[in-house]
C-alpha cells in the first residue's frame, strides 16, 4: 500500500504528527530505531523531571524544622532504587504511547528506516511507500569539548551518584543538571567560557538563576579556558554544550542543510524536496524544545490533510525551584526591535501561597505595547511558573490587553493571582503616562 | 572622592570630571528594606536623564532606578548583583554603575540640600 504519511522518528514531533494525521483519516506509518518517545521521554524532559522531583523531596528535609516537622531518623538516597523507579515511569509512559498510537491505527515499525528516494523507504528488507515523508529524526548531543567526559545520557544511566561534578556549559540542560545533582547531594561546579549562564535568555532571569544557584552552594566559574575544563579535581565531568541535528537514514536525500547540518524548511515545514517535510530538533534554528516539536509535527499533519496550520507563542521553561518560564517578547528583544513598550514587575513576597511555600525570591515581569496595552511577553521565576505561563500564552495568542486579562477573577489564595498584581503595576504606569 | 551629589530619585553621584559613579542613598535603602535583587544595564548602554536604567527589588517593592545623568555605561558592579544586600550594609560603597556622562540632572542636590529634601517627604 502507499501510505499518506511516513514518519521517520518516534519522538515528540513524529508521534504528534502521527496522532494528528490519523484524526484526518490519513494512513500513517512511523519508524523508530531506538525507543518510542525520543529524547524527551527517554533521555530528556521526563527522566530529568523525575530526578528533579526526587531531588526536591530530598531537599525538603532542610526545611522540616521551619515548619515544625521533626525527624529523628536518617534520611538518605538509595540511587539504585531511584533509578529503578525512574526507568519504570519512563517505560510506563513509553508503553502508553505505543498503545495509543496502535489504537489510533498508526502502523508502528521498530527498526532503522532508510529513505531511498522521495517516496520509498526501506526498513531491513521491507520496502514502504508513502506520498509524504516527515523527517523527525531529532538531535544528539554535540561533541564534547574535551575527551572522556560524560553526557547527560550517561549521568541518567548511573547507578551511583558521583560526589563532585564539573558541568561544562551554561545552557538549560547544564542548569537543570546542576540544580538536580546539587539537591541530590553532589558538589557542583559550572564552568563557562562567557561571563553569564543562559546567555540566550532574558538577562534578569539569567542573573536571578545565577544568584539562586550560588546561594544553594553551586560554584559558577566564568571566563574559563580549555585548561580549566580539563582540571581533574572532579569525579565526573558532564559535557552539556548543546545539541545538534541527527539525520539518520535520510543522508541519501539531496536535502538543503544549514551550516550546522540541520535541515532547512519553509514556513510549512517542507524541505527543498516537495512532499518531504521536517520537524522538531532536526530542523534549522530549532529551539530544541519538545512542545515546539509537537506543534510543528501537528502542523505538518494539518498541512498534508489540507487543513489550516496554527501558530502559537510558546513558553520556554527551566525546571528548577522556583520554576522559570519565558513567553514571547523580552525587554531586550523589544528594545532591539524598536518597540515602544512598558514593562511591569512584581516580586511575590506578598503573595500568600508563595510566602507559605518558599523563602526564595519569586517574580513576574510582563512586557506590553505602550499604546495598545496588548500583552507581548512575560518572564516568570516563581512556584509553578511553567503552569502560570500558559495564561500569558493564551493572552498573547489572543492579542489580549492588560485590561482584558484583568477582567478574569483569579482564585485566592493562589500563585496565579500575582498576575493581577503585576497587571495592576502596569495599569499604574499607564496612568503616569 | 569629591563631595557626593544627590538626585530626587535617591541616587548618589560621585563626580570625577566626565566620569560619574552612581549608587543608592542610605535613605532609600532604609525605605526599601531588605534588598533582594538588582537589575542593572550592561556596559556600553546609553543612559538618559530622567529615564529608567534598571530596577531594585526589596521584600517590600520593586522600584525603578531613574538615571541622574546622560551618558554611556563604562562599568557595572557585577559582584553587587550577586549580593545586592550589600547595599543595605554599606550603601555608599555599593556602587551600581560608572558612567561617562554627557549631561547631568539640573536638580542634583548637595548633602545639606538632600537632607532638607528628605525631611519634606
Amino acid at each position: 500500500m502507499i501510505y499518506d504519511l511516513a514518519i521517520i522518528g518516534g519522538g515528540p514531533a513524529g508521534y504528534s504528527a502521527a496522532l494528528e494525521a490519523v484524526k484526518y483519516g490519513l494512513s500513517v506509518v512511523i519508524f523508530e530505531k531506538e525507543l518510542l518517545g525520543g529524547t524527551c521521554l527517554n533521555k530528556g524532559c521526563v527522566p530529568t523531571k523525575f530526578l528533579a522531583h526526587v531531588a526536591e523531596l530530598y531537599d525538603d528535609r532542610n526545611y522540616y524544622g521551619k515548619y515544625g516537622i521533626y525527624n529523628t531518623g536518617d534520611i538518605g538516597i538509595d540511587h539504585a532504587v531511584t533509578k529503578q523507579e525512574m526507568d519504570k515511569t519512563v517505560n510506563q509512559l513509553r508503553n502508553s504511547l505505543e498503545q495509543l498510537l496502535v489504537s489510533k491505527g498508526v502502523i508502528v515499525v521498530k527498526g532503522e528506516a532508510v529513505v531511498k528516494s522521495e517516496k520509498k523507504i526501506y526498513c531491513g528488507t521491507q520496502q514502504y511507500e508513502a506520498d509524504n515523508i516527515l523527517i523527525a529524526t531529532g538531535s544528539k548531543q554535540a561533541e564534547p569539548i574535551i575527551e572522556g567526559t560524560m553526557s547527560s545520557d550517561d549521568i541518567l544511566g548511573m547507578e551511583k551518584l558521583p560526589e563532585s561534578v564539573l558541568i561544562v556549559g551554561g545552557g538549560v540542560v547544564a542548569i537543570e543538571f546542576a540544580y538536580i545533582l546539587n539537591k541530590l547531594g553532589c558538589k557542583i561546579t559550572i564552568a563557562i567560557r562567557g561571563e553569564r549562564i543562559l546567555r540566550k535568555w532574558d538577562k534578569e532571569l539569567a542573573v536571578s538563576i545565577s544568584q539562586l544557584l550560588k546561594k544553594s552552594g553551586i560554584s559558577i566559574l566564568t571566563g574559563c579556558t580549555y585548561e580549566d575544563f580539563c582540571k581533574e579535581d572532579y569525579d565526573v565531568v558532564l559535557s552539556a554544550v548543546g545539541r545538534v541535528a541527527r539525520r539518520d537514514g535520510t543522508e541519501r536525500l539531496p536535502l538543503g542543510l544549514d551550516e550546522k547540518s540541520a535541515i532547512c524548511v519553509d514556513n510549512i515545514y517542507q524541505t527543498n524536496i516537495p512532499h518531504i517535510y521536517a520537524a522538531g530538533d532536526v530542523i534549522s534554528e530549532s529551539p530544541m524544545l519538545a512542545h515546539i516539536a509537537m506543534e510543528q509535527g501537528r502542523n505538518v499533519a494539518r498541512i498534508i490533510a489540507g487543513k489550516e496550520n496554527s501558530s502559537s507563542v510558546v513558553a520556554e521553561c527551566i525546571y528548577i525551584s522556583p520554576e522559570v518560564a519565558s513567553v514571547g517578547m523580552t525587554e531586550a528583544k523589544a528594545k532591539a526591535a524598536g518597540i515602544d513598550y512598558v514593562s511591569g514587575k512584581i516580586n511575590m513576597a506578598s503573595n500568600a501561597r508563595t510566602l507559605i511555600t518558599t523563602d526564595d525570591r519569586c517574580f513576574i515581569k510582563v512586557i506590553v505595547d505602550r499604546h495598545s496595552h496588548v500583552i507581548m511577553g512575560a518572564q516568570l521565576m516563581c512556584e509553578r511558573a511553567s503552569d502560570i505561563a500558559s495564561e500569558f500564552v493564551v493572552g498573547i495568542n489572543n492579542r489580549m490587553t492588560v485590561e482584558k486579562l484583568k477582567e478574569s477573577v483569579h482564585p485566592h489564595p493562589s500563585y496565579s493571582e500575582a498576575i493581577i498584581d503585576v497587571l495592576d503595576v502596569l495599569t499604574g504606569k499607564f496612568d503616569e503616562i | 572622592m569629591s563631595e557626593l551629589m544627590y538626585s530626587k530619585k535617591h541616587l548618589w553621584i560621585d563626580k570625577n570630571g566626565e566620569y560619574v559613579t552612581i549608587g543608592i542613598t542610605d535613605y532609600a535603602q532604609n525605605k526599601l528594606g531588605n534588598i533582594l535583587f538588582l537589575n542593572l544595564p550592561d556596559c556600553n548602554e546609553e543612559l538618559s536623564v530622567g529615564v529608567e536604567f534598571g530596577d531594585i527589588e526589596s521584600v517590600k517593592t520593586v522600584s525603578e532606578l531613574i538615571s541622574p545623568v546622560s551618558g554611556i555605561v563604562i562599568d557595572v558592579n557585577e559582584e553587587l548583583m550577586d549580593e545586592p544586600d550589600r547595599i543595605n550594609e554599606t550603601p555608599y560603597d555599593a556602587w551600581l554603575v560608572k558612567v561617562h556622562k554627557s549631561m547631568e540632572d539640573k536638580e542634583l542636590m548637595s548633602k545639606v540640600q538632600y537632607k532638607e529634601y528628605i525631611k519634606t517627604l
